[in-house]
């Protein structure tokens, strides 16, 4: 064998041997590793925290009877008062007087109403008679229509008969006959005006009859003063009663519940209104915190959901979402009320305020990592697995999709466009496109 | 009859005259590797300018220049550290010619063997067999031969290319002459010596039938080498595909890695063709062309000038 | 091992090989060439449908023809170049270097550059021009033929000018000095010393480049795919088409045909050549 060829042909074979592992190991080089992840079923929870300021606990009124005069008032604004103690007392005199006046207003109802109770049966029987006679008055008046009626059909009837006869006896027209046939003529002409008239006067009367009864009978209605003055009397008797009572307290205005004054609303020497004497805030109530927050944050708040408060390292939990309102900047207000012990939420104080809302289960949804944005599109990578002649390799394909909801952790997408076994490129180590060599790392 | 005057401006003429038909037909042979090397230096750019033609359609003809006016390496770069599929593309190919090689040596080389130094009954037979076969063209067995490789469901895999080819009657044929050659003396030798058919076959046929051997393999490594309708017929996977089936895959576009890969394709071959082409010679002239199979008995006709 | 077996054992494995592989299907192709592609006998009825089939017509013409040209332009090209070799002096194992080439070059590596060269804007083309020669359009006329000659001549010219190289060299030297003695010129030592003596070489030559005609598919392949121009569709595009469409029927028929046509030539050439 020639030597240097031989040796030249070994040598080239290693050569491509050698190469062989350097194109492989350029060619991993090259790839991207990345790690990916199935789309999962998932709820989106969305946390929103703010921090928030405790205001004033539930307030309550303490409510009294109007019109009284007040003697003392033994309590200021912010002072503790524990149930049944007495918080202002009223003229006794004047209390009497009011229940006095009151009782005579009610009485006054009470004859009013019976004295309406008695016309109104009086008039209702006179109504009912009238009506009866109305009644009679129609069913004269038909009978009277049908009996004229009557009477001018038989005259016209033999009126016809007698011409009748009268053409059947003679046959020819001589000159005393004309005249005897005309006037027989004229005599069924009359009985059928008189016909005619009797029908129409007798349909005038009915006419007449009728409305006599509608008028009758429009004015059998009810009255209802009377209903109307018993209910006015039975306000009043609860009227008189709260004030009765109150004699009975001796006029004393005594706190429902322990708790703090927050408002004084009645003086010495002035009357009670009708509204708030005073108004508390209950000491063991609820607790009412508010908290601005965002309105991006806003749009995962509800009334009625569910809310963690914390407070100095202590979590409450039972809080509910209460009120919903617009604020300044834009921003929106939140209040979240609860049962718990005010002893820890001083007013004035600060607490942060956490809600969490769980959306409905989603089918799709894949990591916020593997969510890319350019304008205004967002869209993920897919593994996608290619067989090439030195085996199968996998390569990144972009697929648009429509964001349903997101949080920090996750996002879920729109259905159809990411199958369930599907890889999504959640990471990897450096900036990829679509098309590129990848692999995945298994997990 | 040598020229006496070797100086004369005739003599050189005639000298030239002599050298130019042979030189002629070797730059032709040789050309078609120049072209390759040098289209391998070319980077994309150049290649561009000359193939403009026939990649864009531009007016004009495919023009050459033979040293490039901005040589690189790039394409050989690029063959050699980014190219993973022509290497599994040539390792394809190198299994197939080593199962190949390796089935004539195992199977084909007893073969010769026995149908040189043996008459059997039916030796004739086979005889006449194995030069029928080798005069088939592939295309009248492929279909048959498919279906053959279906029945053992080695269909699409390297082995359907690997075992038909390592039963081709020619390098049995090849071989055979050489062993034919053997004197018969030197192998009754042996056997009185005790040497059993075995021990005779391997000890002194192979030496001595070793032209043929070598030959018989080197044509066999450029046939497989250079093989298309068999691996064409028999393999759909794309992961099989030798490397002949590759590089006409790799479009004008990429010309100077078409290159490349061409010239490293060619160049193994190639080699062990120049390595071995005493062999081959020898075995060529043992195989009927020339009277005097073994080279060294009797003075040929070399150095005879017969035209000129 | 008893000598009267050995013979056996040796050829056994690889006889059995051959066997499996290949006259088995051979065998099976001859009974298919009787059979419908559905089943049943059908006699001569596939050689029929194949001999009227156009385009094995074609094909065989076209094949025919191919070989017809290529056979004695190749031996003939060769045998002078090898010649004129033999006279020169030194440089011939660089040059027998050179001429094998060709041979060991795998066609696929020169089908690019077979299209850039006969591309209708390719170098060919180019070549034309600068000589005032119209352009022609090789691979989509007539003109392809030539581009396949001259592809089949570039692969084998030189491989058989080594062969024959080879053969001359097999003369004995003394054999012309006889001759020059006896006062023969020049041509008369070619025509009744050296033609005579390489005649056995001629024909295993023919036989080699005969069966290395059927490789041109390589290259026409590669080139111009599976239906290339007309003028090029030889039976090995025939062959592989039927093989893609499974015509079983039809490639049976006509690779009987085939062999039988080809065994005949050869038989026929070596009875012509033993004369």
């Amino acid at each position: 064998m020639n030597r240097f060829y031989f040796k030249s042909f070994a040598a080239l074979l290693a050569a491509l041997l050698f190469f062989t592992f350097v194109s492989r190991a350029a060619d991993s080089f090259l790839v991207t590793r990345v790690t990916a992840e199935n789309p999962s079923a998932k709820k989106i929870e969305h946390i929103v925290t703010a921090e928030g300021l405790v205001e004033k606990n539930t307030e309550f009124p303490v409510l009294t009877e109007a019109g009284c005069i007040v003697r003392t008032v033994y309590v200021q604004e912010g002072e503790r008062v524990e149930e049944g103690q007495i918080l202002a007392d009223v003229l006794l005199d004047e209390l009497e007087e009011q229940i006095q006046a009151l009782r005579g207003e009610i009485a006054v109802l009470k004859l009013q109403t019976d004295a309406a109770e008695t016309n109104a049966r009086l008039s209702k029987e006179a109504r009912e008679r009238q009506l009866a006679r109305a009644e009679e008055d129609y069913a004269r008046a038909v009978q009277e229509k049908e009996r004229t009626v009557q009477e001018a059909k038989e005259a016209l009837a033999a009126a016809e008969r007698a011409i009748g006869a009268f053409s059947a006896d003679s046959g020819t027209a001589e000159e005393g006959q004309e005249e005897a046939i005309d006037v027989l003529w004229q005599a069924y002409f009359e009985k059928q005006k008189a016909l005619a008239a009797a029908e129409r006067e007798g349909e005038t009367n009915i006419e007449a009859a009728r409305r006599a009864r509608e008028e009758a009978g429009a004015q059998v209605q009810a009255d209802n003063s009377a209903e109307i003055n018993r209910i006015s009397a039975a306000q009043k008797e609860k009227e008189l009663a709260g004030y009765e009572a109150l004699l009975a307290a001796d006029g004393k205005i005594t706190a429902p519940r322990s708790g703090t004054v927050t408002s004084v609303c009645v003086q010495t020497g002035q009357r009670t209104p009708d509204t708030a004497a005073f108004a508390m805030a209950s000491a063991d109530g609820g607790v009412r915190i508010t908290a601005d927050i965002s309105a991006a944050d806003a749009a995962y708040v509800d009334s009625k959901d569910a809310a963690v408060v914390e407070k100095n390292g202590k979590s409450y939990e039972g809080f509910t979402v209460t009120g919903i309102a617009q604020a300044a900047d834009g921003m929106v207000r939140i209040t979240v009320t609860g049962e718990e012990a005010p002893e820890v939420f001083g007013i004035g104080d600060g607490a942060r305020i956490t809600v969490k809302k769980q959306s409905k289960l989603y089918g799709t949804a894949v990591p916020r990592s593997a969510v890319h944005t350019e304008q205004g599109n967002h869209y993920v990578y897919v593994i996608e697995e290619r067989e090439t002649v030195i085996g199968t390799q996998f390569f990144t394909r972009k697929v648009q999709i429509q964001i349903l909801d997101k949080n920090s952790s996750y996002a879920a997408v729109q259905e159809g466009s990411l199958g369930a076994a599907e890889r999504v490129v959640t990471a990897a180590e450096r900036y990829i496109q679509a098309g590129d060599r990848v692999r995945p790392e298994t997990p | 009859m040598r020229k006496n005057k070797k100086n004369t401006a005739g003599s050189r003429l005639l000298l030239i005259l002599r050298y130019a038909p042979a030189v002629t037909a070797a730059c032709l042979a040789a050309g078609p590797v120049v072209f390759l090397i040098t289209g391998s230096l070319m980077g994309r750019g150049e290649l561009g300018e000359h193939l403009a033609p026939v990649l864009f359609g531009t007016e004009g003809f495919v023009t050459w220049r033979l040293l490039p006016m901005y040589p690189t390496l790039q394409n050989i770069v690029e063959l050699l550290c980014d190219s993973p599929e022509f290497f599994h593309m040539f390792w394809n190919t190198m299994k197939l010619t080593a199962g190949i090689l390796l089935g004539q040596l195992l199977c084909g080389m007893p073969a010769a063997w026995g149908l040189a130094r043996y008459s059997f009954r039916g030796c004739r037979l086979v005889y006449g067999l194995y030069i029928l076969l080798m005069l088939m063209p592939f295309q009248v067995l492929m279909l048959p031969e498919y279906q053959v490789l279906e029945k053992l469901s080695i269909n699409n895999t390297l082995w359907a290319v690997i075992l038909p080819g390592a039963f081709s009657t020619f390098p049995v044929f090849l071989m055979y002459r050489f062993f034919a050659e053997v004197p018969e003396e030197v192998l009754e030798a042996a056997r009185i010596d005790g040497a059993g058919e075995g021990r005779v076959f391997l000890y002194i046929g192979l030496p001595l039938g070793r032209t043929g051997i070598v030959s018989a393999l080197l044509l066999q490594f450029l046939e497989c080498f250079g093989m298309i309708e068999q691996p064409l017929a028999f393999l759909k996977d794309k992961r099989l595909f030798p490397l002949a089936l590759y590089l006409p895959e790799i479009g004008a576009e990429r010309a100077g890695f078409a290159f490349a890969a061409s010239l490293v394709a060619l160049a193994v071959p190639l080699l062990l063709f120049f390595a071995g082409s005493e062999y081959l010679e020898q075995g060529i002239a043992a195989s009927g062309v020339s009277q005097t199979p073994v080279k060294g008995i009797g003075k040929g006709a070399e150095d005879e000038s017969f035209l000129l | 091992m008893k000598k009267k077996y050995a013979g056996m054992v040796f050829i056994l494995p690889h006889l059995a090989g051959v066997l499996l592989f290949l006259f088995v299907p051979f065998l099976d192709v001859a009974r298919r060439s009787f059979v419908r592609a559905a089943g049943g006998f059908a006699g001569l009825l596939n050689y029929g449908e194949v001999l009227r089939n156009e385009a094995f017509r074609l094909a065989a013409g076209n094949t025919f023809r191919f070989t017809a040209v290529c056979l004695p332009l190749l031996m003939l090209l060769s045998l002078l170049l090898a010649l004129t070799v033999c006279g020169i002096g030194s440089g011939k194992a660089a040059l027998k270097n050179c001429f094998l080439i060709p041979m060991a070059i795998p066609a696929a590596c020169v089908a690019l550059l077979w299209q850039l060269l006969f591309d209708n804007h390719g170098m060919v083309n180019g070549l034309l021009t600068v000589f005032g020669i119209e352009p022609v359009s090789w691979m989509s006329t007539g003109a392809s033929f030539y581009v396949l000659v001259g592809s089949y001549l570039w692969k084998n010219a030189g491989y058989v000018t080594v062969l024959w190289m080879a053969a001359l060299d097999g003369i004995p030297g003394e054999v012309y000095e006889a001759a020059r003695m006896d006062g023969a010129g020049r041509a008369a030592s070619l025509v009744f010393i050296t033609l005579p003596c390489i005649r056995p070489a001629a024909f295993t030559i023919g036989v080699i480049s005969f069966l290395n005609t059927f490789k041109v598919f390589r290259e026409a392949y590669l080139v111009a795919g599976s239906y290339p121009q007309e003028r090029i569709y030889l039976i090995s595009h025939l062959f592989n088409n039927w093989f893609l469409s499974l015509s079983v029927d039809k490639m049976a028929a006509g690779a009987v045909l085939l062999s039988v046509v080809t065994g005949a030539a050869i038989a026929a050439l070596q009875r012509a050549w033993e004369d």
